[in-house]
């Protein structure tokens, strides 16, 4: 006779049966109602922030380097300068005493979250961004204050917004002196800048790359990829002008080098009154071991094709 | 030993709850997205009929001769609904688009549609209830509609909330992307849109890359 599977349950009582089958009725239907995770009050509590800089004390006319690092909480993320199909980048608006230039933040090389036409780009655990600093040719007080208002969205599923403002006070140097470079600071931000791309300012023939927009408005890039396994584009979200594609596009290696052939849409009525201009990056080497080309060319409305090549 | 197996089995008849609640809860039978699949601008935009948060079905074509407008809503988005207070309803930016929109075109129409159940991994029921909060904390008056399979917010291609879609008097896309340029005083991308339909004119631009936060379709 074959056991009875049921033999264990046959001598619980029913009351007891059919209070933990509500128990249970009840448990699955405050699961199937509850969200999915409760995030945070706000994205203060998933981010943290605080601003460096590459020197100890300021010199006429010198240049430095701000950085703001943010430090993200496991599993949620930030944004690049292009989010992608959702999110949108952080923002770092610097307020200096007047003669200081203040440079756009450079965005170190993003990460890839999801495909198609549900890509994004980011960052998670944590991000650099760098602000180029110009000092005024001359500086009256001996200590000058710089003030950072900060902007984020930071995502998961959900998405929340934080916000900061930091300050930063940093000494001038005596006459005759060099500034002095903070250590630390400088460390930091030379590690992140080992993550931002490469650029190719229009003009420039830096050694084997080329890039070309043809009259079918196909933008066809190719450079060297030395020891790459992969080639990917990122578009950088400029108005106007995208791949008809969505999400990264992957380029071609053959014989070291790497191919792409992006057919791209060009709607000058979308360029919000910007100059027309291809803006993307192309992706070499890892995240970990970045390697990436910034590709930023203007496009001649007379004269759609677009040349640049290089040795 | 008795006691732990009928954890077992609570735990398989949560499970199984879990299940069974999921599929009671599922796609209203009046819910559909027809032809054409994808949102293209200048071409029809793909019709649908939805609930409204009363249980009354919408369809698109209820407004055919008229300009609509549609945003797309998630009550948790810091960016739409009412989890903060710098959202385009929080900020009153919806209410200024609202009025300067009547003023140019009295009979255009505003919508909102939800399609965050997949997101929230909530019920159509749920959701409802939770647009019902917002609406009344936000001061909503327009019809929201509830996306319970996502199906109209892939036909659209619908990425972010918010994010806007302009459909002129024929039914066909006219404008598609951000709803503004983030600031209360800057550019209202659907407004634009609906002061070139009425004059008669080419809008521009077509679309503006849309932000906010992200909507689950998959």
């Amino acid at each position: 006779m074959p056991p009875d599977p049921f033999r264990q349950f046959r001598s619980v009582p029913p009351w007891l049966l059919r209070m933990l089958c509500g128990w249970a009725v009840a448990v699955g239907m405050l699961a199937s109602s509850a969200p999915a995770d409760d995030p945070p009050g706000s994205g203060n509590d998933l981010v943290t922030v605080r601003v460096v800089s590459d020197v100890q004390a300021l010199t006429p006319g010198g240049r430095f380097t701000l950085g703001v690092q943010y430090t993200i909480k496991p599993g949620w993320h930030l944004y690049w300068r292009n989010a992608g199909a959702s999110g949108m980048p952080p923002t770092v608006d610097v307020l200096a005493p007047d003669g200081f230039e203040v440079g756009k933040p450079v965005f170190p090389r993003p990460m890839i979250f999801g495909s198609g036409a549900d890509t994004t780009y980011g960052y998670e655990d944590t991000l650099l961004l760098m602000i180029p600093m110009t000092c005024p040719a001359q500086l009256s007080s001996s200590e000058i204050r710089f003030e950072l208002t900060l902007d984020w969205v930071v995502c998961k599923v959900a998405c929340l917004i934080g916000e900061a403002t930091k300050t930063l006070h940093l000494p001038v140097a005596p006459a005759g002196r060099e500034g002095v470079i903070d250590p630390r600071g400088a460390r930091l931000i030379e590690q992140w800048e080992k993550r931002v791309p490469r650029s190719i300012p229009a003009g420039d023939r830096p050694g084997g790359f080329s890039a070309r927009l043809t009259d079918r408005n196909h933008l066809v890039l190719k450079g060297v990829a030395g020891a790459a396994t992969s080639a990917l584009y990122i578009p950088g979200g400029t108005p106007g002008v995208s791949p008809t594609v969505p999400g990264p596009i992957s380029g071609v290696l053959a014989n070291g080098t790497f191919i792409f052939d992006i057919p791209m849409s060009i709607v000058p009525e979308d360029a919000l009154g910007e100059p027309l201009r291809v803006n993307g990056l192309v992706l070499l080497g890892t995240y970990e071991r970045p390697r990436a080309i910034e590709l930023n060319l203007p496009i001649n409305d007379a004269k759609p094709v677009i040349e640049e090549s290089g040795g | 030993m008795r006691f732990n197996t009928f954890l077992s089995v609570a735990t398989v008849m949560t499970a199984l709850c879990w299940a069974g609640t999921t599929a009671i809860a599922g796609v209203p039978a009046t819910q559909k997205a027809t032809a054409p699949t994808t949102a293209e601008i200048g071409k029809p935009a793909p019709a649908f009929t939805l609930m409204d948060l009363e249980g009354k079905p919408v369809s698109l074509s209820d407004f055919k001769g008229k300009t609509v407008v549609i945003e797309w809503f998630c009550p948790t988005c810091p960016f739409s609904g009412s989890s903060s207070a710098r959202s385009i309803h929080s900020t009153g930016r919806v209410k200024t688009l609202l009025k300067n929109m009547k003023e140019v075109d009295p009979d255009a129409v505003y919508l909102l549609i939800d399609s965050s159940t997949k997101k929230l991994r909530i019920s159509p029921e749920e959701l409802t209830k939770r647009d019902a909060k917002a609406a009344e904390k936000l001061g909503i008056t327009a019809p929201i509609l509830i996306d319970a399979d996502t199906s109209v917010a892939k036909a659209y291609g619908a990425r972010t909330t918010p994010h806007v879609f302009v459909i002129d008097g024929e039914g066909v896309l006219r404008y598609q992307g951000a709803f503004d340029d983030r600031t209360a005083e800057g550019t209202n991308y659907p407004l634009n849109a609906v002061k070139a339909i009425k004059a008669g004119t080419k809008v521009e631009p077509t679309y503006v890359r849309q932000w906010g936060c992200g909507v689950k379709t998959g």
